[in-house]
């Protein structure tokens, strides 16, 4: 909104429109030169008349002039005629001069208008000059001095009238002239007056181009000015997409570690410190793969809004990616941030409608307190670790960072690089802990076992290294490794160790492997590969599989059946020893805790009955695991278990030592085994299904 | 700014067309037929003996001619410049302001019967009262102007019209536009 106001300033000041002042002003500069304009125009037009009739006047009036002063003079020259007439001169002369004194005043006459009073006057002295006798002057010498006399006077008092009427002209003449003048005068002021006013027109035209000029000036900045800001408004734009999540239009990462850099900052003055938070939902991918991309873009934009209502004005809620949200708490009092996180878990937890079905998602909550962190990544990534222990506490729920996390994590970070390394290496081993079948005393079956040769620290465990695999997503590549060297050794043996063609061979499967969508692809790559029938692997599986994502597990394991590859419940006794399970995932092997074996010690055997009863019933092959002494195998027995698996006959041994420990395993089994035993299934007799 | 300028175009149109007017009232158009007709046949034709005149002279011509009759003189009566080819012209009197009918006679034929040598340039005229006037023999030659002896209806020009004889031009001839030119009662006309 400022900027277009600011934009508008440059045309205010193109045009006086802006203040009521200058509209007054330049209307009153329109008004008066337009004004001046008419008024001197009206004067030059008027003089311009005058002027006309002047000239015309003083033509007139000048021709008069000229014509009775001719009249005068011939008067003069009656007069003079008439006074030689007195020294005997004759009267002919007189007469030429009566008739061109005649004609004088016929000419003299018609320049007077017939009304006016000169006119008149004219006639009148005219007529007393024709009324005159002037053949009295041919009379007697007496009689022609008396007559001379009177026509002298008759002339003389002519002469008078007539100078008089000149005189008159004279006056008249040189009025008008000076009249003329005057108004030639006026007219000039006039012109000079229209010049000038041409001259202002001028200048103010001169000054409106300006203006114009200024104003193209103004027009070409304001252009600058919109380019520019057109331009910010671009910036802004892309400085708003690079710093934003399109889909939630919350700050994206870059922004977020921004901010949270800056809470830091600003940390640093006041005693309440900065916490960050990150939100991971749980049970999101379920959401994205069952009801699409586009349910899960929508659900990913309801959280966000969830999430922006439960934190204050100045904290900031971003996404990081995925389904990964983190939060900057600025001001840490009181345990805001656990608030904060209390609340979004809640507000997670309500059901959504997306995609015209109603989802319930949860949320893991990591929290992290500024405490020793450099900066702002370092405290995300301790969030980070939080909202990882919080995940595996159980989810939907929140943890809060302490340093024992970081060096947990550290360690656990640090085993994840090697073990990458070390899967690349090959440091991955498989060992192998027979499985002896109680009615015939041999082997009959081997449990291959992952060891991790480390190059420095010897073997670790699966116990260290699998979890940290599973969470990686190495289990895939290790459990490949696993399944083709298991597979190529038991085919090994099969051929080169008398008695046992029929070596079958168990690998444990979780389910990150069974859903990664490449475990049937690795299967049939190690049948192939070895040669080893699909008969000769069992795969075992525990009861958590059934926890998530059943139905994808159990396509996987319908597949894995319809091979010919049997499966075994590992673990039985240690979880939810589920029967209902053990039909569902339709498994052909039961393998018993250890749990069970150690819990039973009271018990004298009955339990370890009951359940391979149970096993039986159901048409298992019943297997005792974890059996460490002779007392444990003596209740296995009278339980009629199929086979037992122990440290009491054979910790898993490295693939080289397995072919001589089953050339000479009869006796040491045997020497541990009592009599009477009941005959139950073994390994090799079941066929699959 | 459009209508500034248009507005000052209609000013100097107006103005210029006033200026048209102010010159336009000094010089009235008048349109006249002046036609000649004559009236009377010449009898007296170039290098003839020219009679003294009997009685009173209508008017004397001196200076440069060569034909004579009365000393350096060459003296006219009525009837014998009338007998040189007399005509009836219509014209405008400047004077009466009128338009007036004369007779007379064309002053260039009085110019040839008198014989002027090719050196003379003008024509100096007296009237009866002194005035004078001077024409150009070329102006003469061309042709348009008469010496008017009679008025149309063939009376003699008394002396209170400007007779007995005057000179008069015929419309259109530019040696009288001035009206001064029009000398009447005319005594002497002398070549020079």
């Amino acid at each position: 909104m400022t900027r277009i106001g600011r934009r508008a300033d440059p045309d205010a000041l193109a045009v006086p429109e802006g203040r009521l002042w200058h509209r007054l002003v330049y209307l009153l500069l329109v008004v008066m030169i337009i004004g001046a304009t008419v008024g001197v125009l009206g004067i030059v037009v008027r003089n311009s008349v005058l002027l006309g009739r002047m000239t015309t006047d003083v033509s007139v009036a000048q021709q008069r002039a000229t014509n009775l002063h001719n009249l005068q003079v011939s008067t003069m020259h009656l007069v003079q005629e008439l006074t030689e007439l007195d020294e005997g001169g004759g009267t002919g002369v007189v007469t030429v001069r009566r008739g061109l004194l005649g004609r004088m005043f016929t000419v003299v006459h018609g320049l007077f208008p017939a009304d006016s009073a000169q006119a008149g006057e004219l006639t009148d002295v005219r007529a007393a000059l024709d009324r005159f006798v002037w053949s009295r002057l041919d009379g007697t010498t007496s009689d022609r001095q008396d007559a001379i006399l009177a026509a002298k006077s008759l002339a003389t008092q002519t002469e008078v009238q007539i100078k008089k009427i000149y005189d008159e002209q004279e006056k008249f003449f040189y009025a008008a002239t000076r009249q003329s003048l005057d108004a030639k005068r006026d007219s000039q002021n006039a012109l000079a007056a229209l010049v000038s006013l041409v001259i202002v027109l001028a200048a103010g035209w001169v000054l409106m181009l300006r203006r114009r000029t200024r104003s193209r000036l103004v027009r070409a900045y304001s252009a600058l000015v919109t380019e520019v800001s057109e331009r910010r408004t671009l910036q802004d734009q892309l400085a708003h997409q690079a710093f934003h999540d399109a889909l939630t239009g919350l700050p994206n990462r870059a922004l977020y570690v921004r901010r949270l850099a800056e809470s830091i900052e600003a940390a640093d003055a006041t005693t309440e410190a900065p916490a960050a938070l990150l939100v991971d939902l749980d049970g999101f991918k379920n959401v994205n793969d069952t009801l699409g991309h586009a349910a899960g873009d929508e659900l990913l934009q309801v959280v966000a809004e969830r999430l922006r209502g439960c934190v204050r004005d100045d904290d900031t809620v971003a996404r990081l990616g995925g389904d990964e949200f983190a939060i900057v708490v600025r001001r840490d009092a009181a345990d805001a941030a656990v608030m904060v996180a209390q609340r979004l878990i809640e507000a997670v937890r309500r059901p959504v409608r997306v995609g015209g079905q109603e989802v319930t998602i949860s949320a893991s909550v990591g929290i992290a307190r500024l405490g020793d962190q450099a900066d702002a990544d370092e405290l995300l990534a301790d969030a980070d670790i939080a909202m990882y222990a919080a995940k595996a506490a159980g989810k939907a729920r929140h943890e809060v960072f302490h340093l024992d996390m970081r060096d947990r994590t550290r360690r656990r970070v640090r085993l994840e690089q090697q073990l990458a390394r070390a899967v690349e290496a090959g440091e991955i081993e498989v060992f192998y802990q027979p499985i002896v079948d109680l009615g015939t005393d041999r082997v009959t079956a081997v449990e291959a076992l992952a060891r991790w040769r480390h190059p420095t620290d010897g073997l670790i465990p699966p116990g260290v290294f699998i979890p940290v695999a599973e969470e990686s997503g190495l289990i895939r590549e290790i459990g490949r490794d696993v399944l083709r060297q298991a597979c190529a050794a038991v085919q090994g043996w099969r051929h080169s160790v008398p008695g046992c063609a029929d070596l079958v061979v168990t690998v444990n499967v979780s389910v990150r492997q069974l859903v990664s969508g490449t475990f049937s692809a690795h299967l049939d790559e190690a049948l192939r590969d070895s040669g080893l029938p699909p008969g000769g692997l069992t795969l075992e599986i525990t009861e958590s599989l059934l926890l998530d994502e059943s139905d994808v597990v159990l396509a996987e394991l319908a597949r894995i059946k319809s091979r010919g590859v049997r499966l075994a419940m590992d673990d039985f006794g240690a979880g939810y020893s589920s029967v209902a399970s053990l039909l569902r995932l339709q498994v052909s092997v039961l393998k018993i805790d250890k749990t069970f074996l150690d819990l039973d010690h009271r018990n004298q055997g009955t339990l370890i009955r009951a359940v391979t009863e149970l096993g039986h019933t159901l048409g298992l092959t019943v297997v005792a695991e974890g059996v460490e002494t002779a007392e444990q195998l003596a209740h296995v027995r009278r339980a009629a278990c199929d086979s037992v698996q122990g440290f009491l006959l054979s910790r898993p041994l490295p693939a080289g030592e397995v072919g001589g420990y089953l050339t000479r395993s009869g006796p040491q089994v045997a020497a541990a085994t009592p009599a009477g035993r009941a005959r139950g299934r073994s390994w090799t007799d079941v066929a699959p299904d | 700014m459009q209508s500034t300028r248009s507005w000052w175009a209609g000013a100097v149109a107006t103005v210029l067309l006033l200026a048209a007017c102010d010159s336009g009232t000094s010089t009235p158009a008048r349109q006249s037929s002046t036609a000649a007709r004559v009236v009377g046949v010449a009898a007296l034709t170039p290098g003839q003996k020219v009679p003294a005149p009997v009685g009173t002279a209508l008017f004397t011509m001196t200076g440069k001619v060569s034909t004579t009759n009365r000393g350096s003189v060459l003296a006219f009566d009525q009837r014998t410049v009338e007998s040189l080819g007399m005509v009836q012209v219509e014209l405008f009197e400047p004077w009466t302001k009128a338009d007036m009918e004369f007779r007379g006679v064309w002053l260039k034929d009085i110019v040839a019967v008198a014989a002027v040598p090719a050196d003379a340039t003008r024509l100096h005229i007296t009237a009866l009262d002194d005035y004078t006037v001077d024409l150009e023999l070329a102006d003469v030659r061309a042709g348009g102007i008469l010496l008017a002896t009679r008025a149309g209806d063939g009376s003699s020009i008394p002396i209170d019209e400007g007779g007995p004889s005057r000179v008069v031009f015929l419309d259109g001839v530019a040696a009288g536009a001035n009206a001064d030119q029009w000398v009447w009662s005319v005594k002497e006309i002398s070549v020079q």
